[in-house]
């Protein structure tokens, strides 16, 4: 009985949970601005777009805290929310769909009405990610090792050096050829050409990528996402709510939440054997992922993807886990226009971390919200129906409209 | 946790420009101070799984495959191939600015385990190559692994 009950919710779950109001500064260097008058005018962007009052808010959870951004019981405080569900995520990229996906889950057990979710950082605040000044710097020493294999003491440092090993032993057992990356840098450029809000527009080519310096081999600086500062937020109700705004309600279909464990390492496939991982044959998942089987779905029902690229490879990675490119051929998979707008799974179409700028995700979720309203202007995918938040760290959101 | 006897004694070189480590020190708990008290006595130990014989990376207080907290400490031959390397042409530490550019590996060691350490021959590292390991010294004491090529 119980276990007929629970197949039956996660059935209707596309029926529970609605993006309802989205709202941005914006992403750039913002440094005369402070956190808190920039999540203002995000959330106030929200609001406005959902039809909704600050008063109906009462649920709160946000990404980042301080002290690149603002922690949640602040962000409360300081916006006039008065809410019963507060939560915040570790002051790490990855949390945008945990975000959101906490958030889905107030709402349908009821902890909240109207949700807001929310990152709020400013980067420029402070100095280059993996040296001493920036916030975390310290992470370096956990006993494990750093979130992203740094190990100070033999010169790993920064999150580049993991996700460079991963990428130099990925494209050795996978006969990968050096510039095999190109095409997601370029892909993502010419979206964010069309994209007023992203932070690198200028046309980029071929040559401009592969004169790019290296930054830790083998991946060159165009490879690399790159800081900005930001607020940006995201409004959910449950679905009899949704209806009656403003806005057309934006569902989510179906999630799955970070993977973890002695094979999962964030800046890499399992199985690669990098910072301390087995090494084994990757047999992704793919369309068995949760994500795809609870909605009903599989990869092919997917109109556009939108994923973390903090570095380039990661779409590649991303790529195999859920099943769009065969095991070790992503490289090759993406190869010809296959990724761009126009093309059979345009992926980050307002130019993702390495073109709008680095924004855990946010600038991502805002897009696949304008794809599926329609809004996304010269970006627009014609009849796109079900877009796909998914990541190598095994995180996804299906939505659809 | 058991220690067995020593043998295969490793090269040892001092650090570049003899800096303190005091912003880069390794992390030493009760868990991992047998590898590093072995690296300033030039041997390599690394914790094996009593359960499943699985010689892990000197961290945690159990084994990573099976979770067992039984375990001893293993002497390794300090032996191993390039699994994989990087070259960081950016300093992220003043450490490190005097050695731009400069390449780290992940070593596969016959053991088992990959491990990170810097890399100390001048010709690029080549993955599958053979590597002896290296215990390279700071100034103040503080040891870490480095990798240099090996013949055949």
């Amino acid at each position: 009985m119980v276990a007929s009950a629970f197949a039956a919710r996660r059935v209707d779950l596309k029926k529970e949970v609605a993006i309802v109001g989205i709202g941005t500064t914006g992403y750039g260097q913002f440094s005369d601005r402070s956190a808190t008058s920039m999540a203002d005018q995000a959330l106030q962007a929200a609001l406005d777009d959902a039809g909704l009052n600050r008063s109906s808010v009462d649920g709160l959870i946000s990404q980042i805290g301080s002290p690149r951004g603002l922690d949640c019981d602040e962000l409360a405080r300081l916006l006039a929310l008065n809410v019963r569900y507060a939560n915040e995520t570790w002051d790490h990229g990855r949390f945008c769909a945990t975000v959101i996906e906490t958030g889905a889950m107030a709402l349908m057990n009821e902890l909240a009405e109207v949700v807001v979710c929310m990152a709020v950082f400013r980067n420029s605040a402070f100095t280059r990610h993996g040296t001493e000044g920036f916030p975390g710097f310290e992470e370096n020493f956990r006993e494990g090792g750093g979130p992203h294999a740094e190990l100070p003491h033999v010169g790993l440092l920064a999150p580049i050096g993991g996700a460079a090993m991963s990428t130099r032993r990925y494209f050795y057992q996978n006969n990968v050829a050096p510039d095999a990356l190109a095409p997601i840098a370029l892909a993502f450029r010419s979206h964010a050409a069309l994209n007023p809000l992203a932070a690198k527009r200028a046309p980029l080519t071929r040559e401009e990528y592969l004169a790019a310096p290296f930054i830790c081999e083998p991946l060159r600086r165009l490879d690399c996402s790159f800081p900005v500062d930001t607020a940006t937020v995201v409004i959910l109700v449950r679905a009899e709510r949704a209806k009656k705004l403003r806005q057309q309600p934006i569902y989510i279909e179906s999630f799955q939440g970070l993977a973890g464990g002695p094979n999962e390492f964030v800046f890499g496939q399992p199985g690669l054997g990098i910072n301390q991982r087995d090494v084994f044959d990757y047999a992704p998942l793919g369309a068995a992922e949760p994500v795809f089987t609870k909605a009903g779905v599989t990869p092919d029902d997917v109109d556009t993807l939108h994923t973390y690229d903090g570095f380039a490879p990661q779409v590649l990675w991303t790529l195999e886990r859920f099943g769009f490119a065969a095991p070790g051929k992503a490289a090759i998979w993406i190869q010809g226009g296959r990724i761009e707008l126009g093309g059979e799974l345009p992926i980050n179409t307002s130019g993702g971390h390495l073109s709008e700028g680095h924004s855990n995700g946010w600038g991502q979720t805002l897009e696949i919200v304008r794809q599926l309203r329609g809004t996304a202007g010269d970006r627009q995918i014609p009849r796109c129906k079900r877009a796909l938040w998914a990541t190598t760290f095994g995180d996804a959101i299906l939505y659809a409209n | 946790m058991q220690t067995e006897s020593a043998f295969a004694v490793l090269p040892r070189v001092d650090f570049p420009r003899g800096q303190s480590s005091a912003r880069v020190k390794p992390v030493i708990t009760p868990d991992s101070q047998p590898h590093f008290d072995g690296l300033r006595e030039g041997v390599l130990v690394l914790p094996e799984c009593s359960e499943c014989k699985h010689v892990g990376p000197p961290v945690g207080a159990a084994c990573l495959r099976c979770g067992s907290a039984s375990r001893r400490w293993r002497h390794c031959s300090g032996l191993g191939t390039v699994h994989s390397w990087v070259r960081y042409h950016r300093a992220y530490l003043p450490e490190f600015e005097s050695l731009v550019p400069y390449a780290v590996i992940a070593a596969r060691l016959e053991e088992g385990p990959i491990m990170f350490g810097r890399w100390l021959s001048s010709s690029d590292p080549k993955i599958d190559a053979s590597v002896q390991t290296v215990v390279e010294e700071w100034a103040d004491g503080c040891c870490g692994l480095a990798f240099q090529e090996r013949g055949p």
